[in-house]
């Protein structure tokens, strides 16, 4: 009923003028901390205040009695024609008068149903909008909007609550003018100025805020602009140890770790300064003297001359995370045994100096050395003795390097070494020189006094190739044809050892011809649940059938496909089988769970989520019924872009998992940032389950950070019961590998589900 | 360890102060395997058992966790509207259906929480990742509710059925949901004195969903279903309004659909089994568990599990609301 609106409008308009009135007194003490509501507009908010009231009382004199009854609030005609609509409370259109049909467009019948945001022009650029219900209260707002026609107009906006009999909101009211009109028309009656919101009270506004504050799950701090605390919340002093009495009127200095430099701190206030806020994470002290890592978004609050009136902090305690995450990071990249990376790390870090001998177009040399005789040291006395002396070589060859040389433990009796800004190719042969020397002396373990040699490979880089895998498998090469009579234990890769780059182009142009001539085709290796034993997905693996060599594994291919750029086209049609696979066993009755396909890094563009939708659609396959597989080398990359790829991707309705996860370098902190719903446990982690005490604390590790982020656990490559049953109790969810089934071919795939094949996995 | 005798079904009902807020855990009857996972459960709220529906074991492993006997005369059962003055003297806890009884009058969908709202307008604000703001949603169906309409409605899904809520965080975009937010925060208010209670009661359905779905080996997406399946199931009651209505605006995924509406499907049979629990009839959710397969000790721990998320979810509106 147009009356019961109307004069609520009316006595909402007199009770804003109230509390407006008494408002004007009643900001007060303690809430200095939000600074920057000001309320000098209370004159002008008077006025206009003045101006609805009489517009109203027109409108009411003059409203014809609608037909429509609520809940479509009528927003019956103004005189004025100005847009009125009434929204309810999520939002959506109940009223749309004449004024609105007129500014945009649609008639009350397309507009009434859909929500407010239908008016939202694309290009809006609104901050004002965003800030309109919170920060300004009351105050008219110009906005952009657009009409039926698709043009963009500017509006001047405000928002006011509809409130039923009881009091209760029961609706919205948005008041809209085209902005140019109403600033010419402010001094004229004709075009009354729109009315302002009533929703919350600037003292209303400033409790809840502060109630926020206090019981947000974050430590709030708050300082003014001397640097001295004026205020904290009791998620700081729970997270801090220290009472609000203890800290108000300090300064943050008490809560300084020492752990980051002045020059650091002087980086934060000089961002702050500039663009108003910094975020990162920083180590905190706590009152009982412990350090912690916290995760901080620090803001300035300027007063109206723009010089700093307050800083407040937000912090979260993440000592949490970053111990599993450190603890991950330790176990991940470094040899417990000699304390030195391991191989992917060595990995990293040559492709660290590599770069950077790029630019400087410097010699770089990678050498790998194998140590003698320790194999028969460890059959005759004993593991442990074999290790302590596998340690003590370890010492050796890093009090022989320079700091800057790189050494790891890549695997067994073999050691890595990478040296940086070599002059020439032959310092090299120097260093291996200086590491064989170091072995003269016998080694003490175990009570007994070991010799122990060594032979070493060596690549050059800018000789002999320009990236570390190939870098890796040269000094790999070469160290294998060191002949262990001769005098020198060393040698240097050259050209003719390596028969396998001639492979390689062979090999290139059989793939190419393999790709077009239909020798791909996918295998599909179940993943089945922990819980029930039940296959629930299954991943997509390539295999090439070589018209001579038979049956070729993708890790002979795949790293070449990669190199050359043939990834994207194989790439490509492993999306496209797999979906038209899927169709077919649509077609055919099976239901099938999501099939997991591999993406490469190389794949992941700005084209990838329309072309995903294109095959999806050519087959009419629905997004649920796709993961997408990635590796973790794609985080590290260029984050921001793929993130945004990421995002669209799961926005289609599709699933994220990360395959061989731990490996790589993706802390828990960068992990969250992904949209990823599924990690994959890595299966060089798998294999030394339950044994290995290493692999186990890795994978409970992970299994940890997963559960964290809700994320699903699937381990990879799970070859034996002990491993099912640890990876079971670990509160993994699913596996795949040798105890269930390899991957298999589409038929035998379909077979198995039909037949309902499970693992037993009860306990 | 194969026990002789199968375990019987733990469950848990909210019950709540006489003014209707949901104050404490019930428990019927039941075991576990192991009684460490009650830990936590009693420091939240009042933890009360029937001392005759337990075994004299588990009951003195309830009381070394926390859990006191529930003193009979205590508790009063109200199926209707609840009205405080009512209430038998000596009442301290109220049972019962009240809850499911129809509001006042129908809200209808709008009304959001305040709370939830301010709370996202925080992690909005210092941009924060979309799981955070993921969980904070979970929390909240009325909220989420209208978050899946507001998606469906502007069309940006391109008419996708929305499966998960970050797939509808993803969709709308960070700057879309921080007007958005503005706006329900705008018209937010308290509810009516049923949906505290109705609130912890959806929390425990949809963990407790979300957690058997696992338990029965379905994957992740399909307990994220199941999770929104418990979520929404209570909405019709919560808005007064018939649930078909109620989803109509809604792009769900078919077997959320199925499962709230016909009680169809893996969800369907999941919030079936729920419901026999939550009416009491243990018997029948037993013989249902074993049906699906479910182990009758993972059942156990996700309703324990469930009634800590619900504490969670409790703890968190009440605190905001002082």
């Amino acid at each position: 009923m147009a009356e019961t609106l109307l004069e609520r409008c009316l006595r909402l308009a007199r009770a804003a003028r109230a509390l407006e009135a008494a408002v004007g007194v009643g900001v007060g003490a303690g809430q200095a901390v939000l600074a920057g509501a000001d309320d000098a507009d209370g004159d002008a908010l008077q006025a206009t205040l003045a101006e609805l009231e009489a517009a109203l009382t027109v409108a009411l004199a003059a409203a014809p009695v609608p037909a429509a009854p609520p809940p479509n609030l009528p927003v019956e005609q103004a005189a004025d024609q100005s847009a009125l609509i009434a929204l309810d409370l999520a939002g959506y259109v109940t009223g749309w008068n004449d004024g609105a049909a007129a500014l945009f467009g649609y008639s009350a019948e397309a507009a009434i149903g859909q929500h407010a945001f239908f008016l939202d022009a694309e290009e809006a650029d609104d901050p004002g909008a965003a800030e309109l219900f919170m920060e300004q209260g009351g105050k008219v707002v110009e906005v952009l909007r657009r009409n039926q026609q698709g043009d963009t107009v500017r509006v001047a906006m405000s928002v006011s609550l509809i409130e039923d009999e009881a009091g209760e909101a029961a609706g919205m009211l948005v008041t809209m003018a085209p902005a140019a009109l109403s600033w010419r028309g402010a001094a004229s009656l004709s075009v009354p100025a729109p009315a302002p919101a009533m929703a919350l009270s600037e003292s209303d506004k400033l409790r809840l805020h502060a109630r926020i504050i206090e019981d947000s799950e974050q430590g709030v701090l708050i300082t003014d602009a001397d640097e001295r605390i004026v205020s904290c919340n009791a998620a700081f002093s729970r997270i801090t140890g220290y009472g609000a009495d203890e800290l108000i009127g300090r300064t943050p200095e008490l809560l300084r770790s020492g752990v980051q430099d002045a020059e650091f701190r002087a980086r934060v206030r000089a961002t702050i300064h500039g663009e108003g806020s910094w975020r990162g994470e920083i180590v905190g002290k706590r009152k009982n003297g412990e350090l912690f890592p916290q995760s901080v978004s620090i803001s300035v609050v300027r007063d109206a001359h723009g010089a700093i009136s307050h800083t407040f902090s937000l912090f979260s305690d993440i000592s949490v995370h970053k111990d599993a995450e450190a603890r991950m990071q330790r176990m991940a990249n470094y040899d417990t045994l000699t304390g030195l990376p391991n191989r992917s790390l060595f990995n990293h870090l040559v492709d660290q100096m590599l770069s950077e001998a790029r630019r400087a177009t410097e010699y770089g040399a990678v050498l790998v050395v194998e140590v003698d005789r320790l194999a028969a040291v460890s059959d005759s006395l004993g593991h442990e003795v074999a290790a302590q002396a596998l340690a003590e070589v370890g010492r050796r060859f890093r009090a022989a390097l320079r700091d800057a040389d790189i050494l790891a433990r890549l695997d067994g009796v073999k050691f890595g070494v990478a040296l940086p800004f070599i002059e020439k190719r032959e310092h090299a042969g120097l260093v291996a020189r200086k590491l064989l020397a170091t072995l003269h002396a016998p080694i003490d373990a175990g009570g007994h006094k070991l010799r122990v040699g060594a032979h070493i490979g060596i690549a050059v880089y800018l000789e002999d190739s320009t990236d570390t895998a190939s870098l890796m498998r040269y000094a790999e090469v070469a160290v294998t044809r060191v002949d262990l009579n001769a005098d020198e234990r060393f040698l240097f890769y050259s050209e003719e050892m390596d028969q396998r780059a001639k492979d390689r182009i062979r090999l290139e142009n059989e793939l190419r011809a393999g790709l077009s001539n239909g020798q791909l085709e996918l295998h599909y290796q179940p993943k089945v649940s922990l819980r029930s034993g039940r296959i629930v997905g299954a991943e997509a693996l390539i295999r090439w059938r070589h018209p001579e060599r038979g049956m070729v594994r993708p890790d002979e291919f795949i790293p070449l496909a990669e190199e050359t750029g043939l990834i994207l086209e194989i790439g490509d049609w492993v999306l496209d089988e797999a979906c038209r696979q899927i169709a077919a066993w649509r077609t055919a009755g099976i239901a099938m769970p999501p099939v997991a396909v591999n993406l490469s890094a190389r794949q992941f563009d700005r084209k990838l989520p329309a072309f995903v939708q294109s095959v999806l659609e050519r087959h009419a396959v629905q997004p649920g019924q796709i993961m997408l597989e990635i590796t973790e080398s794609l985080l590290v990359g260029g984050a921001v872009n793929v993130i945004a790829i990421m995002n669209e991707l799961v926005a289609m309705g599709l699933a994220l998992a990360l395959d061989d996860f731990g490996t790589g370098y993706s802390s828990l902190a960068y992990l969250k940032k992904f949209p990823i719903s599924t990690l994959k446990i890595d299966r060089a982690f798998v294999v030394g389950l339950p044994d290995e005490e290493n692999d186990c604390a890795i994978a409970r590790a992970i299994v940890t950070m997963a559960q964290q982020l809700r994320q699903e656990i699937v381990a990879e490559g799970v070859e034996t019961v002990e491993q099912m049953k640890f990876l079971r109790d670990l509160g993994c969810d699913q596996l795949q590998g040798w105890l269930f089934s390899p991957a298999v071919p589409a038929e035998a795939f379909a077979a198995m589900l039909k037949e309902g094949k499970r693992l037993e996995v009860a306990r | 360890m194969t026990p002789t005798v199968p375990l019987a079904l733990l469950f848990f009902r909210v019950i709540a102060e006489l003014n209707g807020r949901p104050a404490a855990l019930l428990l019927d009857g039941g075991s576990l395997a192991s009684a460490e996972a009650l830990d936590g459960l009693a420091d939240a709220m009042p933890c009360l058992f029937r001392p005759e529906a337990v075994d004299g074991a588990f009951g003195a492993a309830l009381q070394a966790h926390g859990w006191r006997p529930l003193a009979p005369a205590t508790l009063c059962r109200v199926d209707e509207r609840l009205v405080a003055e009512f209430l038998p003297k000596g009442a301290a806890w109220v049972d019962g259906d009240w809850c499911m009884a129809p509001p006042p009058k129908a809200t209808g969908a709008q009304a959001a929480s305040r709370v939830t709202a301010l709370q996202m307008v925080q992690l909005v604000a210092v941009d924060a990742d979309t799981h955070e703001i993921e969980a904070l949603l979970r929390r909240d169906p009325t909220l989420s509710y209208n978050l899946l309409r507001l998606v469906n409605s502007l069309g940006v899904g391109g008419g996708r059925r929305i499966t998960s809520f970050s797939q509808a965080l993803l969709l709308l975009g960070r700057q879309q949901l921080r007007r958005w937010l503005n706006l329900m925060l705008f018209a937010a208010r308290q509810g009516d004195v049923r949906s505290n209670m109705l609130l912890a009661r959806v929390a425990m359905r949809a963990r407790a969903l979300e957690l058997l779905a696992k338990a029965r080996g379905l994957d992740k997406g399909t307990q994220e279903q199941a999770f929104m399946a418990g979520m929404f199931s209570l909405l019709g009651v919560l808005f007064g309004m018939p649930l078909a209505e109620v989803l109509a605006p809604l792009a769900l995924g078919e077997a959320v659909h199925a499962a709230l509406l016909r009680r169809e499907g893996e969800l369907g049979m999941l919030l079936t089994l729920y419901e026999a629990a939550e009416k009491g009839d243990l018997e029948g959710a037993a013989a249902q568990v074993d049906g699906l397969q479910i182990e009758r000790d993972d059942f156990n721990l996700a309703m324990v599990d469930a009634a800590l998320w619900m504490q969670g979810a409790v703890r968190e509106s009440q605190a905001a609301h002082g």
